[in-house]
């Protein structure tokens, strides 16, 4: 999709840019990888036996696949609630340097912290994808309307993946939502290929596909938030050495 | 389990643990301007964690393997 132009959404109330974030969101092909993904969460969410309304308030609370797998299953399975928080935090880790490198981009010196509140509980891995490329072609000033736009644009998805899977979670065959699980990395992937332009970027998406799994394989705990710290900072700091060797 | 305590489960132990993150974010974020090297550094710590769910989701599909918890 070509991003909106600067001028036209400068001149928008924040109710337009919003929707203009939304339409972006929806007119992006990771919209239909959420509905996909929250398809498989639905009917999970039904075979655990959680209500219509549950499944619904969990994906606009949580607002995370994998820690929504996990919370369902877990509890579904009779897991204590203090292990199943464990787990969905664990899990959730990779939110925080989502949130701190999505922030600089729509905050403004003036912007107040209630402002705030939302954009960041939107933010998830595909509104933090779509949003770092198209936050850039946003004057300032509707960035953060935009960026909600944007979030509330894959909840909506979402929540249509999640009533329709939790609908037809009798009728579904198991090899499609094993598919449709599977469809989810490779859009990730591809997208954030996309969105890569510093020579960092790119070292930190290699680095973190190699890291990622060695270190869970080690069985470490918090395997993600170490992948992230060394890969990036291994990334960061060759870039650096690239610059000062310039 | 009565309807109630799902959501009170649903809040504490599905909502809190993972909004945690985000306000820790929303916190440590202050005073980071975009463009700085901070910012920079950051941005590349976010694509690791990321690539690092993809290949762990792909090399290890959720649900096989208790290692991984994706």
């Amino acid at each position: 999709m070509p991003p909106p132009s600067a001028t036209d959404l400068s001149q928008r109330s924040a109710i337009a840019v919003s929707f203009a974030g939304f339409r972006a969101a929806w007119r992006s092909v990771l919209a239909y990888v959420v509905i996909g993904t929250y398809v498989g969460i639905g009917a999970l969410t039904h075979d655990f036996g959680f209500g219509l309304g549950w499944a619904v308030a969990s994906t606009a609370l949580v607002w995370a696949g994998p820690a929504q797998v996990i919370l369902v299953s877990a509890l579904g399975a009779g897991a204590a609630p203090i292990e199943t928080a464990l787990a969905v935090g664990v899990s959730s880790a990779r939110l925080l340097p989502m949130v701190i490198s999505l922030l600089p981009l729509i905050r403004r010196p003036k912007t107040p912290f209630r402002a705030l509140i939302l954009p960041v509980h939107l933010t998830a891995v595909t509104m933090w994808i779509e949003a770092l490329r198209l936050l850039p072609h946003v004057p300032r000033e509707a960035r953060i309307p935009f960026a909600n736009g944007v979030g509330l644009g894959f909840m909506s998805a979402a929540q249509v993946g999640t009533l329709v899977g939790y609908y037809l979670a009798t009728s579904l065959p198991p090899l499609l939502t094993a598919g449709l699980l599977f469809l989810t990395p490779i859009s990730f992937l591809i997208s954030t290929t996309r969105n890569c332009r510093l020579v960092s970027d790119w070292l930190a998406l290699v680095l973190g596909l190699v890291l990622g799994p060695l270190m869970a394989a080690w069985q470490m705990g918090l395997d993600l938030l170490w992948t992230g710290i060394v890969a990036g900072s291994l990334a960061y700091g060759i870039h650096r050495l690239r610059e000062a060797l310039k | 389990m009565s309807e109630l305590h799902a959501y009170a489960l649903l809040v504490l132990v599905g909502f809190l643990p993972s909004e945690i993150w985000r306000v820790l974010g929303l916190v440590a974020a202050r005073g980071i301007v975009d463009e700085s090297e901070l910012f920079m550094w950051v941005r590349a710590v976010a694509i690791a964690v990321l690539a690092g769910v993809i290949a762990k989701i792909i090399l290890f599909p959720p649900g096989r393997s208790r290692a991984c918890r994706w």
